[in-house]
């Protein structure tokens, strides 16, 4: 296939960069999926005040008006999934059926962000025989949105939607390793809105600093990890911006032994394996009593072993490669050091093609037991199919443990017994605990605000909550 | 001239984990009004000093946040008390040393305790709206979402109204069921670390810790890895400053910086009515807070008129020391302060302004022993000058005339700065309809303050340069707490 040109989209036009840089399938290295027009200043300039005109009118439509718009940008996500969601798995390394979904769930977010906007952007009123206050909202600006490589279509509408909704104007700069699907929805949703209101501006961490310290940007809101966070922080800091952050974590899932092994396993290991690891919130630790712990890793090690590794269009293959090379290093160098630790480490799958193999960032998933609450495999967040199984007798140690994490973003509990998940649920220093599954459900979805504490965040995302994070409140006292 | 009394020295001391805690440095706190007066001799905190008391702070919040939230209120509303106690005791009790170490006068500061005491109260009633937990429920889950103590919160507080600003992070946070580390102001620290020992009886050992120096106390404080949040008012530099040492781990900031606050007259005020309230809202605390009124626009039709009254009633202030009692205007609080006011004024003499001195000196011979200045108001400055731009802070009070309401909403809204704003009409719609086109964070309608109702339901902050995130209210007590949402699925 030839390669796609993917140029920035500035005031809805279509812009391009001297240069270009080629994006590879990173299951098929020599396959040039896209040569994208890369960004510098003067594009981030321009989209930042293509964002800023276009943000003097939008701010002065209604709620209704936009809300409207934007529950027909996610009717457009819906019917527009099936042209881009091949492309993805060929950018990501995705599976397709997991871009279907992705891009379905990416939808819902834009319409509950929209709902949520009625209630939370209406002024709260009170008056009393002295006085009348009214606390209004209203949008902060331009918002600056960063968005990583390995779920971008949900984690940019995460951003986008609330930041439309409440009257804000934006600059998307999608991930260097996932730009294409993104921008390819972007352009088609940004048709719908007034020229302006979405940009997209293509770089790396030199348009991201570009995009943060632009005097007309008034917040950042940046999905990824916490090196690049602490970088935008500090460079937000110059003009005293505020800043929305959803970061790693390293997440724990403690199964009770109580728990409903047949319902528990294949949603847990979903939790942990799904897009080869590859999501903030994937389970990243297993915690699991002495009582049941063998009979649990055998059953897990039958089921993870059942997986299919090879490129997401191959036929029959349900586990895709890494994303890119720093991350597949990354776990290949945890993996050697891991086995050197002397645990139970157990490679399992099978490959598919394996004459391709050499070809793209393919790892098996890794099932690792016998390992201690101390071990570098469990303390450390991997971003990839390591799954440590740790065995425990002490439920208060494994508490400490947990909490002793400098990451607090979710969190699983797997159990029969209700009183106890919220119990348990209560002491975890983190963001958000699902119990029984490993994400939030419908419900959760539009209700949960999304991010997590200490390391793994500032702020959150979707809910109520989630809208303050985009506007500025403006608050009226009539004296009588 | 008054008969001179000068009271003894104070020592005073870091409190830390319960104890107050001397140190090898001290500085001096002088009275601004008397400099050669030294009120007291305060311990400087050190990188070691600070981490006591950060650690101090952390081992608490196990304790702290098990006790329920309505027993942690129980906590906050004594605390009120004791403060609207003090606040009876007028200068004999903690007001007489804040009056000494601020330069602000006694009325002032007796006002500023009850207001503080109100904040607690108000931040408790805020607590029992914002931390209650949100449950939904359908066929498939439970969602709960709880609100958690954010956990060691630094409370870094100014000296132009340090108990009150001190009041707005110490009541939602420990209704919160966070603990503090405070670091009080180098020219202000005495009245804090006062009233903070007396409180902190009502809470369990290390719940409060207060810290005293200047910017290295304060970066010890936002670099210590178990602090989680700061939350910091003053200036803006120094909360860049915060800001990127509080990068390197992730912290959450809340910041009240200044402002640059407009006043806009509308041409049918109720003049009379209307200028000794505004006069107040620009030369209170003879200038130095945040939301003063710090640029005034009058329209072009009532300009003179209203302008000859300003000057007939500023006139009146007698400047002096906060204690004589014939004073009704205090001095600035520091050298520092005085002289960027001094060259505000000399550089808008420079450049052709016409500034107007007003009111007298209580004690001219005495004078140059305080850091006293006359109000000044300038009359019709052009509006690149500095005194328009900048945030003065201070009794320099610049008054422009205008045209039209869109030519006064284009230069209230011309600056980095959006904390408060006021406006000053008989109409209401006018007011309102005018209020929601200006960039700030909060908007005052014929009174520079909030009403007692606004003191419990607006959210306190600013936009643009002027802050990050909001005090008081259900939304301000948000700053002060971790959200932790779990969703229960039914199998």
């Amino acid at each position: 296939m030839a390669a796609l040109e993917l140029d920035h989209l500035i005031d809805n036009q279509d812009v391009a960069s001297p240069t270009r840089d080629d994006l590879s399938d990173p299951g098929r290295l020599d396959d040039v999926v896209a040569r994208v027009a890369r960004g510098g200043a003067s594009e981030v300039d321009a989209a930042v005040k293509s964002a800023h005109r276009a943000f003097q009118s939008w701010k002065k439509t209604t709620y209704a008006e936009r809300a409207e718009l934007l529950r027909k940008a996610a009717d457009l996500l819906d019917a527009e999934a099936e042209t881009v969601v091949e492309l993805m798995a060929r950018e990501s390394g995705m599976l397709v059926p997991t871009n279907k979904a992705e891009i379905g769930m990416a939808a819902n977010i834009v319409r509950d962000n929209a709902e949520a906007g009625e209630t939370f952007l209406s002024a709260k009123q009170v008056e009393d025989n002295e006085s009348w206050v009214s606390v209004e909202k209203r949008p902060i600006g331009v918002i600056a949105a960063i968005i990583p490589w390995n779920a971008p279509i949900i984690l940019a509408m995460r951003k986008v939607s609330p930041a439309l909704v409440c009257g804000n104007t934006i600059v998307v700069k999608p991930a260097p390793t996932a730009p294409l699907g993104l921008s390819i929805l972007l352009k088609k949703m940004a048709a719908l809105f007034p020229p302006g209101v979405i940009n997209v501006v293509h770089g790396g961490g030199d348009v991201g600093h570009a995009l943060t310290v632009h005097p007309l940007v008034g917040k950042v809101s940046f999905t990824g990890g916490g090196a690049v966070a602490r970088m935008i922080m500090k460079d937000a800091a110059d003009g005293i911006k505020g800043v929305q952050f959803e970061l790693g974590g390293n997440d724990p899932a403690i199964l009770l032994d109580d728990a409903d092994l047949d319902d528990a396993l294949p949603k847990l290991l979903g939790g942990a394996f799904r897009r080869s690891g590859q999501f903030c919130f994937a389970v990243k630790r297993v915690y699991v009593p002495s009582s049941i712990y063998e009979e649990v890793v055998k059953r897990i090690e039958a089921e993870v072993d059942k997986f299919k590794v090879g490129h997401p269009l191959t036929k029959g293959v349900n586990f895709g490669p890494i994303n890119n090379k720093g991350q597949f290093d990354f776990l290949k160098g945890l993996l050697e050091r891991t086995r050197k630790g002397g645990y139970t480490v157990k490679e399992l799958g099978s490959v598919v093609a394996s004459e391709t193999w050499e070809q793209g960032y393919y790892m098996r998933p890794v099932v690792v037991s016998d390992i201690d609450l101390e071990a570098e495999l469990v303390q450390v967040e991997q971003f990839g199919p390591l799954l440590p199984v740790v065995r425990y007798d002490d439920l208060d140690q494994v508490v400490d443990s947990i909490n002793d994490s400098e990451l607090g973003l979710g969190s699983s509990i797997w159990t029969r017994d209700f009183d106890k998940a919220l119990k348990l649920a209560q002491r975890l220093e983190v963001g958000m605990t699902f119990i029984n599954n490993s994400g939030t459900s419908r419900l959760g979805q539009k209700n949960i605000p999304f991010g997590g504490v200490k390391q793994s965040g500032i702020g959150r995302e979707s809910s109520p909550i989630g809208l303050r994070e985009y506007v500025e409140y403006h608050a009226i006292n009539f004296h009588k | 001239m008054t008969k001179r009394v000068t009271p003894a020295t104070l020592t005073v001391d870091n409190f830390i984990d319960g104890a107050w805690v001397g140190s090898d440095e001290r500085f001096d706190v002088r009275d601004p009004g008397r400099r050669a007066d030294v009120i007291a001799r305060v311990a400087v905190a050190d990188e070691a000093q600070v981490d006591r008391a950060v650690e101090s702070a952390h081992k608490a919040l196990k304790p702290w946040g098990a006790i329920s939230i309505d027993d942690r209120a129980a906590a906050v509303l004594r605390a009120a008390d004791l403060i609207e106690a003090e606040a009876e005791k007028g200068i004999e009790g903690l007001a007489g040393v804040v009056v000494r170490e601020t330069g602000m006068l006694p009325v002032e500061i007796i006002m500023e305790l009850r207001g503080a005491a109100y904040a607690a109260r108000d931040n408790v009633e805020a607590a029992k709206v914002a931390l209650e937990p949100v449950i939904v429920e359908d066929k498939a889950s439970i969602v709960r979402i709880e609100h958690r103590p954010i956990g060691v919160v630094a409370a870094i507080v100014p000296w132009n109204a340090p108990i009150v600003l001190l009041i707005r992070k110490f009541a939602p946070a420990l209704v919160a069921g966070d603990t503090l580390v405070i670091k009080t102001p180098p020219t202000a620290p005495v009245g804090v670390a006062i009233l903070m020992e007396k409180l902190a009886g009502l809470f369990p050992r290390g719940v409060i810790n207060v810290v005293h120096g200047g910017a290295e106390t304060g970066a010890a404080l936002s670099a210590h890895p178990k602090v989680r949040l700061i939350s910091f008012t003053g200036g803006g530099a120094a909360a860049k400053q915060i800001m990127k040492t509080a990068a390197d781990t992730l912290k959450n900031v809340q910041f009240e910086l200044g402002g640059n606050d407009a006043a806009i007259v509308l041409d049918d005020v109720d003049m009379n009515k209307a200028i000794p309230t505004l006069i107040a809202g620009a030369f209170h605390r003879s200038g130095q807070f945040c939301f003063a009124i710090k640029r005034l626009y009058v329209p072009e039709s009532i300009y003179d008129a209203f302008f000859d009254k300003l000057v007939a009633e500023i006139d009146a202030f007698r400047v002096g020391h906060p204690m004589d009692p014939r004073t009704t205007f205090g001095p600035i609080n520091n050298p520092g302060q005085l002289a960027y006011l001094k060259s505000l004024v000399e550089k808008t003499h420079a450049a052709g302004g016409e500034l107007i001195e007003l009111g007298h000196k209580v004690d001219p011979e005495s004078w140059d022993e305080g850091n006293y200045m006359l109000p000044v108001l300038v009359r019709k400055p052009a509006g690149d000058f500095d005194i328009v731009t900048c945030e003065q802070f201070g009794p320099v009070l610049p008054v422009m005339s205008y045209k039209s309401e869109d030519e006064v909403v284009a230069l209230a809204n011309g600056t980095e700065y959006g904390l408060g704003s006021s406006i000053w009409t008989s109409d209401f719609e006018r007011g309102v309809a005018l209020a929601r086109r200006l960039e700030a964070g909060m908007t005052y309608i014929n009174k520079n303050a909030q009403s007692r109702l606004g003191r419990r339901h607006m959210p306190f902050g600013g936009i643009k340069q002027s802050g990050i995130g909001t005090e008081n209210s259900e939304l301000g007590l948000a700053e002060f707490t971790e959200i932790h949402a779990m969703n229960f699925h039914k199998v």
